[in-house]
């Protein structure tokens, strides 16, 4: 069998099966035609039932037939491509073909005989063995190994399949897997691994909807980019996504591997046309040196390359950087934070904590905004910076957040049930929990466990978070929230680029500004104009507007003259667990009235 | 001991300051941070809640401006209690310039020499009140 067959057997989705069929269909023939020719020659020779004779050859003769028509069946035969030749005319060419066909014919005319109850003619019978054991039987033989090394070749390829990227043809993660495992039992050796990850969301965004056509377009650029600066020894495969791994192989120098990681991302970044517009994909590489006298195997030198990666992708616009042992170190501290991150939230480390918001004139409350704070074992009292991300990357966060969200509101509840007056209490919602599908749901469902109305609870969404987000559930879920009730408020206000836009967008009820524009306001006079502006828009909106991060006397007396409507920050009260509101509440919220007084 | 006629003063100033636009406790700590940076450290971080104190003790003051003897006792325990805070005698005399100055920006039409009179005598009497009590707690 050529090698033409191959892509042929390839392409065919029942390839496997059909190869073991044709083996089988293969051994089938020379067994029934000698088993035929043997009832044939027992009945005459041996005097036996003729009846039983009879039905035997026939049911061997139906078998035979059934194997032959297998044979020429069109699966054999399958999605022929230009230039491939057919299976079966490699297996059964017409001359094969004759000889098979001849014994049917044979056969047939015996069984004749045999169904109108004569016996065989003696001289059919010995043209038949003849026949069997001569042509028949070469002609058996060419089919059967025909079809064995078919189905050697089906096997081959289908191992090829499984290490092959289909969508680029490189190779994948599997066959990336067996090279290093190759290169690592042979001991080791020098070498450098780069993993590049090609961003392709603008590329995405501009064929949003394409088929896998497109997609494929821009991965097969990348992968011919990074082919035609490739030299012979190196190895490229294609291992996630938007994921490849070069293997460099030999002595490398750190600025030689720059050059080299240099060259890939040009490669990468040169600008190319699909359906008439031009595209340009952003490359970013980790890169990992190995020594053939270190310790570190090929794969660890992966999983270092991976990590410098991660840090590429931070980086920016088409970064490359190396691994460092304090990369190790400080991924070996992510993996133990996020082991505390689920033991602390076992064991109720986490709590939220209140800040209170007053009214600017008078220092009256208008609510408190929940923050998480995280009672660690050796750290001390943390704040959500110190933990957030790590809880994002351990996809605990939401878990976390709707802990703290349920201990939140009843504490609410309980300081209304004490009689404390107090209007709101706000949550954070980070940009991830606003692209949940129950989000609005699950938010109702909260406030009415501790028996609040949802105008008792603001939301706090960061600038940040909407920034360039154009998802749909994003939006539906803000306008949910706002239609369910809930109090929506712009957090760090005037830091985005887009602060006067969500306001337009956005059914907003306050607007928190942010802390830069407040800090040491009675300073700069030009400060207080832009901050005085902000408040002004506010108002002009119909909504409040409350400085963040309000410390000193100087701030507020500044804030008041602006009319910013409220105040928040350490000058008012840092954070408090919930137990220490109450006693808050009364130092700071019972009025002694002058008019009273006078009285 | 305060007139009669100083006690109205006294109560109307404070209820035209009680309700100005801008709050009087904000004023008066800056004007005081201005006029001496050097007590600044003496005070706490969350202003607000000093304020709110400082605003309860003028209620308290304006309430009793005509029988301070009534919150003598109190005035003695705060005085003590501002030896720990690290308040000095030279303080008092700084604070009480800053909150008369501050009342009358806040009251400028209703401001006059008597107005200002009856404050310094309250004041007068508050601090060396206070000031037994920081003698009491010093001895």
């Amino acid at each position: 069998v050529s090698a033409d067959l191959r892509p042929l057997w390839q392409a065919d989705p029942f390839a496997q099966h059909s190869a073991t069929q044709l083996v089988q269909d293969a051994c089938n023939l020379k067994v029934l035609s000698y088993k035929f020719a043997l009832l044939g020659v027992s009945s005459e020779v041996l005097g036996r039932d003729k009846l039983a004779c009879r039905i035997e050859a026939q049911t061997a003769l139906d078998a035979f037939v059934a194997s032959f028509a297998n044979l020429r069946a069109p699966w054999h035969q399958c999605d022929m491509g230009e230039g491939h030749v057919a299976p079966q005319a490699q297996i059964c060419p017409p001359e094969t073909e004759a000889i098979l066909t001849e014994f049917e014919r044979m056969a047939r005319h015996i069984c004749a005989a045999f169904e109108q109850g004569d016996p065989p003619d003696p001289a059919e019978l010995s043209d038949l063995v003849r026949f069997v054991a001569g042509p028949l039987c070469d002609a058996n033989t060419a089919i059967l190994e025909a079809a064995n090394c078919i189905a050697l070749a089906t096997r081959t390829d289908t191992e090829k399949i499984a290490l092959t990227d289909l969508r680029t043809g490189l190779p994948n993660s599997h066959a990336l897997k067996n090279e290093l495992a190759r290169k690592d039992s042979k001991g080791g050796c020098d070498a450098a691994v780069a993993r590049i990850h090609i961003d392709m969301t603008a590329f995405r965004d501009a064929h949003r909807g394409a088929d896998m056509t497109a997609k494929d377009a821009a991965l097969k650029h990348a992968a011919t980019a990074i082919t035609s600066v490739m030299t012979e020894d190196d190895f490229l495969a294609r291992v996630d996504r938007d994921l490849f791994a070069l293997v460099l192989y030999g002595a490398q120098s750190e600025d030689a591997l720059e050059r080299r990681a240099d060259v890939i991302i040009e490669a990468l970044s040169a600008p190319f046309v699909f359906e008439g517009k031009m595209h340009q994909l952003r490359p970013s590489i980790g890169l990992s040196l190995k020594d053939k006298t270190d310790d570190v195997d090929l794969s660890r030198c992966m999983t270092n390359a991976d990590l410098a990666l991660y840090h590429a992708k931070t980086a920016g616009r088409a970064a490359f950087r190396f691994f460092t042992p304090f990369l190790q170190t400080q991924r070996e501290q992510k993996e133990k934070l996020h082991a505390q991150i689920r033991i602390g939230m076992d064991t109720q480390q986490f709590e939220p904590f209140f800040q209170p918001q007053v009214e600017g004139r008078t220092g009256k409350i208008v609510g408190f905004e929940s923050l998480a704070r995280w009672h660690h074992p050796t750290r001390g009292l943390l704040a959500p910076i110190n933990f957030l991300d790590a809880a994002q990357d351990a996809g605990l966060l939401k878990e976390l957040d709707e802990y703290l969200m349920a201990r939140t509101l009843a504490s609410m509840r309980r300081w209304l049930d004490d009689g404390l007056a107090i209007p709101q209490v706000s949550l954070n919602l980070t940009g991830s929990r606003l692209l949940e599908t129950n989000l609005v749901e699950t938010m109702l469902f909260a406030a009415d466990k501790s028996n609040l109305a949802s105008s008792m609870i603001g939301i706090e969404i960061l600038e940040s978070a909407m920034i360039d987000n154009d998802s749909k559930q994003m939006m539906d879920n803000i306008t949910g929230l706002a239609q369910a009730g809930f109090k929506l408020e712009l957090d760090d206000f005037g830091t985005g680029h887009a602060s006067i836009s969500n306001l337009k967008n956005f059914k907003v009820d306050r607007i928190k500004i942010d802390r830069s524009f407040v800090k040491d306001i009675h300073l700069y006079p030009e400060l207080s104009k832009i901050t005085g502006a902000m408040i002004g828009l506010a108002h002009a909106l119909r909504v409040d507007a409350l400085a963040e991060g309000v410390e000193t006397p100087e701030e507020r007396l500044v804030l008041n003259a602006l009319g910013c409507d409220h105040f928040q920050g350490y000058g008012i009260s840092r954070p408090m667990p919930g137990s220490e509101i109450p006693r808050w509440f009364k130092r700071t919220q019972s009025k002694t009235m002058l008019i009273a007084a006078r009285a | 001991v305060l007139t009669d006629e100083q006690v109205e003063l006294i109560r109307a100033s404070a209820t035209a300051v009680a309700g100005a636009n801008i709050k009087a406790t904000d004023v008066f700590y800056t004007n005081l941070f201005k006029a001496a940076p050097g007590v600044r450290p003496l005070f706490p971080e969350s202003m607000f809640e000093q304020s709110e104190k400082l605003w309860q003790t003028i209620a308290k003051v304006v309430a009793s401006a005509d029988d301070l003897s009534a919150i003598q006792n109190e005035l003695r325990e705060m005085g003590a209690r501002h030896v720990t805070y690290g308040a000095e005698p030279a303080h008092y005399a700084v604070v009480s310039e800053v909150l008369i100055q501050t009342l009358a920006i806040l009251t400028p039409e209703d401001w006059t020499d008597d107005t200002q009179a009856a404050w310094q005598a309250a004041l007068d009497a508050i601090c060396s009140t206070m000031l037994e009590g920081k003698a009491q707690r010093v001895g």
